[in-house]
């Protein structure tokens, strides 16, 4: 029974190692779709399209594997962001862009937080 | 040799999380016996190898967890758990009516969580050999 307690506890560990590897993987990633979503306003660039449908994305899961993963604070924060986001894709690109950006440079340091920290 | 593991499938788009899920539901007694990270998925192997339980997110590619619901009918015979980061009543009133058995929210902690699954599984094992007797 201990065996397996042990067993299960270092899968965990294994698994909440694996997370914040990829986290930073995922910081640098938003870092470069921060740059291709906030660098032009023209919306006929499918790029800037392109980089808020796929920031959308990894913010989604963001949001919900950093709180089961014990970052609730990072998970509050992506959650916040996503909902921005969803709105903004939603309503075609026409909302305040300057509230996401402000909100994503918040996020990513709380993804460096959250890798400091452990 | 006959298998008396009950069988489980997880249901998550996020690869850590499935993950995780795997080992919370073989840490308490479940063979893994499908992954899926997309509704479409998830709703072949529902109804392919219709599973003792089912853990599954809401918001995935294709087709979204309430879709595969209404596209399925297999919560009588499915232990269905939605995990889920958010949670609007409209979206638990609907899962519901669908016959799903118990929502757990992302962020609940992993021991709490070992305990709601095992508390919804037994729960709906009862159900179901009290209706087959």
């Amino acid at each position: 029974m201990l065996n397996l307690q042990s067993e299960f506890e270092e899968k965990l560990n294994t698994a909440k190692t694996n997370y914040l590897k990829s986290l930073n993987e995922k910081h640098t990633l938003l870092g470069i779709l921060k740059d291709l979503m906030f660098k032009t306003d023209d919306l006929k660039d499918e790029n800037l399209v392109n980089a808020f449908q796929e920031a959308y994305g990894y913010i989604h899961k963001l949001s919900g594997s950093s709180a089961m993963f014990g970052f609730s604070e990072l998970g509050q924060t992506s959650n916040k962001l996503e909902l921005l986001l969803k709105d903004f894709i939603k309503n075609d690109y026409s909302s305040d862009k300057e509230v996401i950006c402000e909100n994503f440079e918040i996020l990513l340091n709380e993804i460096e937080k959250a890798i400091k920290k452990d | 040799m006959i298998n008396l593991k009950p069988r489980a499938l997880v249901v998550e788009d996020e690869e850590h999380i499935k993950d995780l899920l795997s080992y919370i539901l073989e840490s308490i007694g479940f063979e893994i016996t499908g992954t899926a990270d997309n509704g479409q998925t998830a709703l072949e192997l529902l109804q392919s190898q219709k599973p003792d339980l089912a853990v599954m997110d809401i918001n995935m590619p294709y087709l979204s967890g309430t879709e595969v619901l209404k596209r399925c009918d297999c919560a009588k015979k499915t232990c269905i758990i939605m995990l889920t980061a958010l949670t609007d009543e409209d979206t638990v009133k609907e899962c519901l009516a669908l016959g799903v058995s118990y929502f757990i929210r992302k962020d609940t902690p992993v021991p709490k969580m070992i305990e709601l699954i095992k508390k919804t599984w037994e729960n709906f094992y009862n159900q179901k050999t009290e209706t087959i007797s």
